[in-house]
């Protein structure tokens, strides 16, 4: 299993270099990288629904809020340690989830969007409603920072960014980990042909209820990692036209059905309205202009045009230096 | 309690009209040419800032309607040409995602032109009806009638005429409508010429009613997607009826439940519906499971 | 499964980090003084967040002019690094995050009611950064210590508000207030209480959202029980429209708005005949000190014209204030060290700050700042004609 083993060296590899990184960015660069790895923990996960399984949920946005609302709870009001807490929220989100999913694997496709949708909807609302939990409008206050790393002596912001990139590797390593099992493989039939699937008995209720709780458990947990970071969560944070879009914005921009994709996609749509130190409005356009170029011209997302130019490459390559013939060739 | 019935339920009337009014374009548009439209909202909204500007700079009101109307339809025929005709045989998720980002273009290119202060056109015919249980005003009455004028105008259309015949063929099916010799292409034309008609009309008799501003087409068209699965992707007396339906609904769970809670109420009955019939109220029965 | 483009990933990150921190802004003078701002400058509130911003370069302006901030034998002219929030707290803690990491201790802002309490914890963990807040009304913002506001808090509105009602002995009140403003539904317990203990009934609290369209389920509600006064709690666009739903439903009774409210944008939503009447439970605003003929707020209003071409704002004199109790508590505190500064905030008279318009009530022992906050009385306006006036005689 040569490259399996790679499969896993690989971003280890790159998890460390990152965290080598941190100490030499400045305290602006780190809270913007945390976001971004927070929002590809979300895009990765989401595109294990997405990409692999073929369905569009617009409800994770609310599910990222129960994570956060959770871990709010959890450690401020409950006085739980945050490690502990971090997983129980992914818990919480997961049994949110399945509930959701029970109720909206009754129908597909666009239906199915639009049930999400709705279900987003209200889970936004009731964030405001159920104020005696959350806080209502005016927000949860007070939530503790994630305590220090053992061993490592850094500031809030280089210790925010190394726990949100240790959760991404997680992220990274559990989505590889169940795209390789036959789960996952059932999650690819279910996208390609669902009836199909079901012909060839392939049990396709229990792939995709798994794809499904699999991206709400960590949308749960980058809820509670995000709002420990910020210290504060407002409802505005999870309404479904700007967090629920966005999260299916990132996986197509960076390329639905790759795992790699979605962690681009994430970070290019992170940075780019920090790199824009133009009026928002400018911003927003440029956003949108950019998201409609890529549908145009590169509907396969970021992975698709650097697998076109990784091919190209090789393609050149093979071309520039022809297959040397046998000696026994040619003398017949 | 009861006493306030009357006046909620022509509330609930007033209010759903204004939704069906939106969502006739949108399901016309999504039901033959498979399109969701989210930038449907901004058409509305274009056609909106357009009837103000107008009477702003002292247009007749009606004479304005009507330039804004064309001003849209010709933006929407800009828009299906630049961003969906290209796509058109992409995924529905991709042609979700274009519609997206060109809404969030119209969206910015409108604050940069016109800012975003609300702002609200001057009603054409002030003054208030008022009857024993109930008062509507008199341009609430009007918006009624003109939804309703607007439906029978797309059913004649559609029933009635050569394109409409043509229209209904490619929506039933694309291939076999090819086969009998209908030009696909002035089909595509008129149906989101058509649809683009009814949004931008729809927001241009609406900005005397309520205020103008940008982004004022994201909930009108989020409540139009819920509309279209309530009514039936392109069923036009699903897109009136469920119209009217969730304009009720909203009304009377703000009135009698909590207004607090209306937003849940809307959305609730959106999970309900689906829950017990996932092909929406009026829509066909597809087999899957 | 492809390895190099995850390689790509990272000198992606890394091009977007190096392009993040090379875009750093030209480094400040030696004698150069910081003051950050943030605000709404573009976005849904930019028409209240732009002036504030205009305001503040402006005193920047008039204070660098007349010599700049004398601090020990030098004088500093002020800089101004701005960041614009968008009235929204995730934007505003991205504003706040870039501003601090360029440096800036000293900051004012913002307005929006959601984004201060976003800012409150960030601002606290960091014991060398000063936050005058000169917009936002929510309760429980200062600190006394590195958080104050020069701005009226929302009690000070809901005082007046309730001078009002009790002087003209409403019976019964109804409430209709925006639920996604987070000043507003922060106070509505007391305010409820306050009105029911003083004898104004609250029969009806209704709600809505900002950017809604229909009013009438909530206001055939509040109409059939036919209460003395209606107040809405609110924006402009859309009191303008509840005003006119309710008339439409039959409403006779006091409208009382609770929100500043800029003539222009009143008018271009509803008629001047149909606001005649209304009354506003809202401190004076900019416009109002320049109808009276203030001179430091003409004199402002004539520099933002010649500099931004702009009109003065509701709230621009108080951002133009901020800049100057920030020059009066560094020139007392004769340093520029966050810690002696804090300190000389809590310690500045009323009488500290000549060039500030808006009047300031002294404190215990003539203080500007009560932990915290200023005293700034609310008042109430009449819409007469084509705009607010103030009401002098509550009773009438």
């Amino acid at each position: 299993m040569h490259s399996r083993t790679r499969c896993y060296l690989i971003p280890t590899a790159l998890l460390a270099a990152a965290c080598a990184a941190t100490p030499f960015l400045n305290d602006y660069v780190r809270y913007v990288a945390t976001l971004a790895a927070i929002w590809a923990v979300l895009a990765v996960s989401f595109d294990v629904l997405l990409g692999y399984t073929g369905y569009l949920s617009l409800a994770h946005g609310a599910l990222f809020g129960v994570g956060a609302y959770a871990g709010g709870l959890l450690t401020s009001r409950a006085g739980w340690n945050f490690w502990l807490a971090l997983p129980v929220c992914g818990l919480i989100a997961m049994v949110a989830g399945i509930i959701v999913a029970l109720l909206a694997f009754r129908t597909k496709g666009l239906y199915f969007a639009v049930l999400t949708l709705g279900i987003g909807l209200i889970g936004h609302q009731m964030f405001f409603v159920a104020e005696d939990w959350t806080g209502g409008v005016v927000g949860f206050v007070g939530i503790p920072s994630p305590p220090a790393l053992p061993l490592l002596t850094l500031d809030p912001a280089g210790n925010n960014l190394i726990i949100s990139l240790l959760l991404l590797w997680v992220t990274y390593l559990a989505a590889g980990v169940f795209v390789h099992s036959p789960l996952g493989a059932a999650s690819l039939a279910i996208r390609e042909d669902v009836v199909l699937a079901q012909a060839l008995g392939i049990r396709i209720a229990a792939a995709r209820m798994t794809a499904f709780a699999f991206s709400a458990f960590f949308a749960g947990t980058a809820g509670a990692l995000f709002a420990a970071i910020s210290n504060f969560v407002a409802p505005e944070s999870f309404a479904v036209m700007t967090t629920g879009f966005q999260m299916v914005v990132l996986v197509v921009v960076g390329g639905m059905g790759t795992l790699w994709g979605p962690i681009l996609g994430a970070i290019l749509l992170t940075t780019l309205p920090e790199t824009l130190r133009v009026a928002s409005n400018y911003s927003l356009l440029a956003y949108g202009v950019l998201l409609l170029g890529f549908m145009l011209f590169a509907p396969s997302g970021i992975a698709g045009l650097l697998k076109k130019a990784w091919r190209a490459r090789q393609t050149r390559a093979a071309v520039a230096a022809p297959v040397a013939r046998p000696a026994t060739e040619g003398v017949r | 309690m009861l006493d306030m019935l009357p006046q909620q339920l022509v509330n609930g009337l007033t209010l759903g009209s204004t939704y069906a009014l939106i969502a006739l374009g949108l399901t016309l548009v999504f039901g033959v040419l498979l399109i969701p439209n989210f930038a449907h909202g901004e058409l509305y909204m274009l056609g909106a800032f357009s009837t103000y500007a107008l009477v702003g700079a002292g247009v007749n009101f009606w004479l304005a309607v009507v330039i804004a109307t064309v001003i849209v339809i010709a933006l929407g025929v800009v828009l299906d040409r630049l961003v969906f005709q290209p796509l058109d045989h992409s995924s529905s998720l991709s042609l979700m995602i274009a519609a997206l980002a060109a809404s969030i273009i119209l969206q910015q290119t409108a604050t940069i032109i016109w800012g975003s202060e609300p702002r609200t056109t001057p009603s054409p015919i002030p003054g208030v009806l008022r009857m024993a249980g109930f008062s509507i005003a008199y341009f609430q009455i009007f918006v009624i009638a003109l939804t309703l004028a607007a439906w029978g105008g797309v059913w004649l259309v559609l029933n009635r005429s050569r394109l409409g015949l043509a229209i209904r063929a490619v929506a039933q099916n694309k291939g076999a409508a090819q086969l009998m010799g209908i030009e696909l292409r002035d089909v595509r034309l008129a149906t989101f010429a058509i649809g683009a008609l009814l949004g931008g009309l729809g927001g241009a008799i609406l900005s005397a009613n309520f205020p103008v501003y940008p982004t004022m087409g994201i909930n009108p068209v989020l409540k139009a997607f819920v509309v279209l699965v309530l009514g039936g992707i392109g069923n036009l007396w699903g897109a009136i009826l469920g119209g009217l339906l969730l304009g009720i609904v909203e009304v009377m769970v703000a009135g009698y439940i909590s207004s607090q809670l209306q937003d849940v109420g809307t959305f609730m009955i959106l999970v309900l519906v689906l829950l017990l019939r996932p092909q929406g109220l009026f829509g066909r029965v597809v087999l899957e499971r | 499964m492809i390895k190099t483009p995850k390689l790509a990933a990272n000198l992606l990150f890394g091009l977007a980090a190096a392009t993040a921190s090379m875009t750093a802004p030209a480094i400040a003078q030696a004698a150069d003084l910081v003051i950050g701002e943030i605000h709404p400058i573009t976005g849904p509130a930019a028409f209240y967040g732009l002036p504030e911003s205009q305001a503040i370069k402006a005193a920047a302006d008039e204070i660098n002019t007349a010599g700049g901030v004398k601090v020990g034998g030098t004088s500093y002219q002020i800089v101004i690094k701005t960041a614009d929030d968008q009235a929204s707290p995730t934007v505003g803690v991205a504003a706040l995050r870039k501003l601090l990491g360029e440096g800036a201790k000293f900051i004012i802002g913002p307005i929006a009611s959601g984004v201060a309490p976003a800012l409150k914890p960030i601002i606290e963990s960091r014991p060398d950064v000063i936050q005058l807040i000169d917009g936002s009304i929510a309760d429980g913002l200062t600190n006394g210590k590195t958080i104050f506001r020069n701005q009226a808090s929302v009690q000070a509105y809901n005082d007046a508000l309730t001078r009002l009602t009790k002087a003209r002995a409403y019976p019964t009140v109804a409430v209709m207030t925006d639920r996604f403003h987070a000043g507003f539904m922060g106070s509505q317990k007391t305010l409820v209480d306050a009105l029911d203990a003083q004898g104004n009934k609250v029969v009806a609290q209704e709600y809505h959202k900002l950017n809604d369209t229909d009013f009438s389920a909530q206001l055939t509600k509040i109409a059939s029980m036919k209460p003395s006064a209606l107040v809405l709690r609110g924006y402009p666009a859309e009191g303008a429209l509840i005003t006119k739903t309710a008339r439409q439903l039959g409403y006779q009774g006091q409208v009382i708005w609770e929100f500043v409210s800029p003539p222009s944008t009143v008018l271009k939503n509803i008629s001047p005949a149909e606001m005649e009447g209304v009354l506003n439970a809202i401190p004076p605003t900019s416009q109002d000190y320049v109808a009276l003929g203030n001179e430091k707020a003409l004199k402002l209003e004539a520099r933002l014209k010649k500099m931004f071409n702009a009109e003065i704002g509701e709230l621009s004199t108080l951002s133009y204030d901020a800049v100057y109790i920030f020059k009066a508590a560094i020139e007392k505190a004769g340093t520029l060290d966050s810690a002696a500064v804090a300190k000389a905030f809590t310690q500045l008279k009323t009488t500290d700050v000549p060039m500030a318009i808006n009047p300031y009530v002294p404190g215990k022992d003539n203080l500007l700042f009560t932990d915290g906050q200023v005293g700034l009385p609310g008042g109430v306006q009449i819409w007469k004609g084509n705009g607010w006036q103030p009401l002098a005689d509550l009773k009438h």
